[in-house]
Formats: C-alpha cells, sequence, structure tokens
C-alpha cells in the first residue's frame, strides 16, 4: 500500500514538472511560428503580394501565434495573455500585429526585416530555455517524487 | 451581398431599399452618408433613404478605415498600386475612389494614407441595353470599330458590359477586354479574355499580339497615348469597341487628342436613360440614327 501510494506520489511530481515546463515548449513553438511567418510574409509581400487573409489561409495551423493572428485578421480586440510571455513580449506582438497590412510594400517590408532581428533572437534563445529547462523541470520533479517515495516507504 | 464591405450598421439600411437601383455612395468623414438612388440624391438613415439632413447617418473615422480595411483584405500593401491612382475596385467590379493624404516621394506619389473620402460605385448590368445600337455595331457579318461618347455617370461602362456580352453569345471570335480598373471582372464567358489592372500602353502592344483577338474592348480613352495605341490596334486589324468622355461629338472632335476617321461608330448617350443611345454617327460624323 505504502509503495503504491509512493508510487503515485512521484508519477504526481513528474506530471506537476512537465505541466511547469511546458511553458517553454509553448514558446518556443510561438516564437518558432512568429518567425515563419515573418519570413513568409516578406517574401510573399516581395513577391506575389499575397494578401493577409490568403497567406494565413493557406497555413492552417491551431497554434497560438496563427489564433492571435486570425483573431487580429477577423477584427475582433486582439488579447494576448499567454503567461510564457512577458508585457514587454506581448506589447510587442501587439504593435506588431496592429502593423500589418497597414502600409505599403516597401515600409511593411523595411518595418518586417527590421524586427526580423528581434523574433529570430527570441526564438533562438526560447529553443535554448526550452533544452535547458524543460529537462531540468523534469528531473527536479522526478527527484522530489523519488525522495517522497522514499520518505513514504 | 456584394457590399458586405460596408460597416454593419449602413447594411441594416441599404437592407431596407432595393440595391438594384442604387448607383453610388459617398462617405466622408464627419458628414451624412449620400446615397446616388435611381438617379436621385438621398442620406442614409436608419429606415433606409432620407432627404432630411437630420434623419442620416454620420460617416466616422472609423467606418472609412473600416471599409478600406475591408476591401484592401487588411493588406493595402497588395493593393497600393491601385491605391495610388485613386481607386480599388472589388472583385464584384464595384469601384471605390478614395481621397486622403497623398504621400509622395522624390515627386512620385508612394502612397495615400489618413482616408477621407470614399465614393462607392455600384455597377449594374441592364441586360439589353446595348441591343437598339447592335446592328450598328455588328451587321453582315461585319463589325464596327466603335466609341461610346457620354459625360460621366451615363452608363457608359454598363452599355460597354452590355455590348461585351451580346458579342460572346454571336459567338463570332475572341474579345478581349483590357480592364484597367477591374471593372469588367464580372463580365466572363467562353470568347472572353480578360486583361486586369493593367495600364492602355502595355495590354494594346502587348497582350492584342500575345492573344490575337478579333476585338478589342476597354474604357475611358482618355490621353492621346490611349488613341495612338487605339489607331495602332486598328491598323493592325483589330477592331476595337472604347468609350470616351465628352459632352458631345462636337466637343470630342475639338479635343487635342481625337484622330479622324479611327472609328466606324460613334455612339452618344442621352441623360434621360442610364446606359441608353441617344444619337449614332458613322465614320464621317453623319448621324445615322436618332434614338428618342
Amino acid at each position: 500500500m505504502r509503495l503504491f501510494l509512493g508510487i503515485i506520489l512521484l508519477l504526481l511530481c513528474v506530471f506537476i514538472g512537465y505541466c511547469l515546463s511546458n511553458k517553454y515548449y509553448f514558446r518556443r513553438v510561438f516564437y518558432g511560428d512568429f518567425l515563419s511567418f515573418n519570413t513568409l510574409f516578406a517574401q510573399e509581400i516581395a513577391f506575389k503580394q499575397t494578401t493577409i487573409i490568403n497567406l494565413i489561409k493557406n497555413q492552417k495551423s491551431n497554434t497560438d501565434f496563427y489564433l492571435l493572428l486570425n483573431s487580429n485578421i477577423s477584427g475582433q480586440d486582439v488579447k494576448i495573455d499567454y503567461k510564457y510571455l512577458t508585457n514587454e513580449e506581448k506589447q510587442f506582438v501587439y504593435e506588431y500585429l496592429n502593423k500589418l497590412g497597414k502600409f505599403d510594400k516597401e515600409t511593411q517590408l523595411d518595418y518586417i526585416k527590421g524586427v526580423n532581428e528581434i523574433i529570430k533572437d527570441k526564438n533562438e534563445s526560447s529553443i535554448l530555455d526550452e533544452k535547458r529547462y524543460k529537462m531540468l523541470y523534469l528531473k527536479v520533479s522526478f527527484l522530489i517524487g523519488l525522495i517522497l517515495l522514499i520518505i513514504v516507504l | 451581398m456584394y457590399l458586405s464591405f460596408l460597416p454593419n450598421k449602413y447594411l441594416i439600411s441599404l437592407s431596407k431599399i432595393d440595391v438594384d437601383f442604387l448607383y453610388e455612395i459617398r462617405l466622408r468623414t464627419g458628414y451624412p452618408i449620400k446615397v446616388n438612388y435611381s438617379n436621385k440624391n438621398y442620406y442614409l438613415s436608419e429606415s433606409g433613404l432620407t432627404s432630411n439632413k437630420i434623419q442620416s447617418l454620420i460617416c466616422s473615422q472609423l467606418d472609412i478605415d473600416y471599409v478600406v480595411e475591408s476591401i484592401t483584405e487588411r493588406s493595402i500593401y497588395a493593393f497600393n498600386d491601385r491605391l495610388k491612382d485613386g481607386y480599388i475596385t472589388t472583385s464584384e467590379g464595384i469601384r471605390i475612389g478614395i481621397a486622403g493624404e497623398c504621400v509622395f516621394n522624390d515627386r512620385k506619389i508612394q502612397t495615400i494614407k489618413n482616408f477621407s473620402s470614399l465614393n462607392i460605385r455600384i455597377p449594374h448590368l441592364i441586360d439589353g441595353c446595348s441591343t437598339k445600337i447592335m446592328p450598328f455595331i455588328y451587321s453582315r457579318e461585319n463589325l464596327n470599330s466603335t466609341l461610346i461618347i457620354s459625360p460621366p455617370f451615363l452608363g457608359k461602362t454598363t452599355l460597354l458590359k452590355d455590348i461585351i456580352k451580346n458579342l460572346n453569345n454571336l459567338n463570332i471570335g475572341s474579345i478581349l477586354v483590357i480592364d484597367e480598373r477591374g471593372e469588367f471582372s464580372a463580365v466572363k464567358g467562353e470568347n472572353i479574355d480578360n486583361i486586369l489592372y493593367s495600364d492602355k500602353n502595355y495590354a494594346f502592344n502587348y497582350a492584342v499580339r500575345s492573344m490575337a483577338p478579333k476585338f478589342v474592348v476597354t474604357d475611358e480613352l482618355s490621353t492621346s497615348d490611349d488613341w495612338v495605341c487605339a489607331k495602332n490596334v486598328v491598323n493592325s486589324g483589330v477592331k476595337i469597341i472604347a468609350s470616351a468622355h465628352s459632352d458631345s461629338i462636337d466637343k470630342l472632335c475639338q479635343k487635342s487628342f481625337y484622330i479622324k476617321n479611327l472609328f466606324d461608330r460613334y455612339v452618344v448617350l442621352g441623360n434621360d436613360y442610364f446606359g441608353q443611345a441617344k444619337e449614332i454617327y458613322d465614320k464621317d460624323l453623319n448621324i445615322l440614327c436618332d434614338c428618342f
């Protein structure tokens, strides 16, 4: 019975660790989508001048970034309440969405190229953070679970 | 609805009238919304149309921005070339004239921003409006190059659309429609090739060669370049049907770009009926038909 309880505690700790580490996964996916959209958008503007609506239609992605884009395009009030983004990052994304499609080709391209480096940096740091902290969260939670198991036994 | 680019409150008002008779909507920031309905001017109110300015809906800056965002699919960059010319045409052929602050760079217009006025012109297909003039354009397997003349807003484009439709039904050869503003985009058919948003110079010189049409149809020959291009087309054996702004045939002849004997027929539209011919002249400007 004690062994069973200890194993349950161990699994619970690992699950909590996994949930806490998920923010790094979502953050990496968000910035990955953000960067790929920005790159694609720059290419499409420069050559085909595809409208944003058609561009998003072809993406068929339901991740957080595309959900934000879709709500912005459909004219809804954009609320960014993703906890894995800092307030400064939320403001940056909000400004980016507000400036989409509002300018002529040259001005829009200048803006997109200007912010590309920032998004690229964020994307790289989110990949590193995921690698660094996700495993750490899992290991620490496993260790805590193991300690609890030993105590229970 | 083909006016779905308008704000919802406008659509609710418009749902109370027969939009088949709606020709124009004028939006100006901070002013009442004016509409041309059955060739008479009214204001748009919550209950439909009104002659009373006080009851009119007032156009806000948000309304203008909403319309521009809708028609450009929230992508100004994709429509900027047309925006620079002062208008955008929707896929249904509705031409929306735009006024605002022009941004210049190296003395060339770069874009228009802070939009303040919109002129929404709603096209109409009047079935059979060209029936009366078709025998003068096409008879005994002979097509005559024809110029339709009238001041703005009397139905030149509407008449041209019906002529294209009739020529397509006659099945006598390929029709190349040079559509600078996208106003003919709704006119389609098995013999119709549509070149959209190209300037006349390019379309006349290259598309005529590549598409080998029997007839070319285009709207508004308004510069000497347009007339010279049209002359080259006629000289290459292709017939042309076009329109031009002028009050009368005499005033057209006085214009510097006018080229004598370029067209076989001149159709002058009347003020009384939208898209209806008043007089038809031959190549030497002798009257062939007084339609009223």
